[in-house]
């Protein structure tokens, strides 16, 4: 499974921007999402989908590339916490490229999930 | 005394909540442009967690709408947020431990984190919201 884009929901009528999932999996057991947009209560269901789609499948190391989001709140918060521990019941992990703008760092330094999720600066090599 | 004053009726569901934003930055928009950016920072997840709390948990029905009214004054920004639903002291709703991973129960620890002021009352059968932040002149990121 090899770039797999989704541009998710309604267009917000130029309030906002839609979340776009594009996932690309070319190893085993392992999966890589890359966001850009909102990840707000109106978007989190479809990235909830997204992960509840790869962990039956086995792909349980998720790298998440959050650099492009520019708004993420508790609803989107919790998806990524969800998927956090599913994926580590299964021997996996959820690994996340920080959000660049200050807004999008906002919810996981408020509640310190910063220093619970592995937060990378930019995707490894 | 108020410099600035919005209000913003919006329909009480999560895309129209997508207005908040907008409305924010024309609030804001007299500011100073690094207070007004951190303000607008602010509160747009405050006020944003508000608003789907209500939708989610409030119990709305087809056609309900949120109402929003933002006062600017030389000593705060404060944002009421009148919507259906019976009100709820937020002192009294325990807060999850920072940084244990569970799933739910973030948003109004959120919203108390961003604030300076939160209160939540009954108005003829509504819930009125009540967000202040004070101003110091630069929006103190938070």
């Amino acid at each position: 499974m090899t770039g797999v884009a989704t541009d998710t929901g309604a267009a917000a009528g130029g309030e906002g921007t839609d979340l776009r999932i594009e996932i690309t999996a070319d190893e085993p057991g392992a999966a890589v999402l890359r966001l850009a947009g909102r990840l707000d209560a109106l978007q989190a269901p479809e990235l909830d989908a997204r992960f509840r789609e790869l962990v039956p499948l086995g792909r349980v190391r998720l790298l998440v590339d959050l650099s492009a989001v520019g708004f993420v709140d508790s609803a989107g918060l919790a998806v990524l916490v969800r998927a956090r521990r599913t994926t580590r019941e299964h021997g996996g992990d959820v690994v996340l490229i920080r959000p660049r703008s200050p807004e999008g760092q906002r919810v996981f330094r408020l509640t310190q999930f910063d220093q619970v999720f592995r937060m990378l600066d930019e995707s490894p090599r | 005394m108020t410099e600035v004053a919005t209000s913003l009726d919006l329909g009480a569901d999560l895309l129209s909540v997508r207005r908040i934003g907008p409305w924010l930055s024309e609030l804001l928009d007299g500011l100073p442009a690094a207070e007004a950016g951190a303000l607008h920072g602010r509160l747009e997840l405050a006020v944003h967690e508000v608003c789907v709390n209500i939708v989610e948990h409030a119990g709305v029905a087809d056609g309900d709408v949120l109402g929003l009214r933002g006062d600017v004054t030389l000593d705060a920004v404060t944002v009421r947020v009148t919507g259906p639903g019976m009100p709820i002291d937020p002192a009294l709703i325990p807060e999850p431990r920072p940084s244990e991973p569970q799933i739910r129960g973030y948003g109004l620890m959120i919203v108390r984190r961003l604030v300076d002021r939160l209160e939540c009352r009954a108005d003829g059968g509504r819930a009125v919201w009540m967000l202040r932040v004070d101003r110091d002149g630069k929006g103190t990121g938070r």
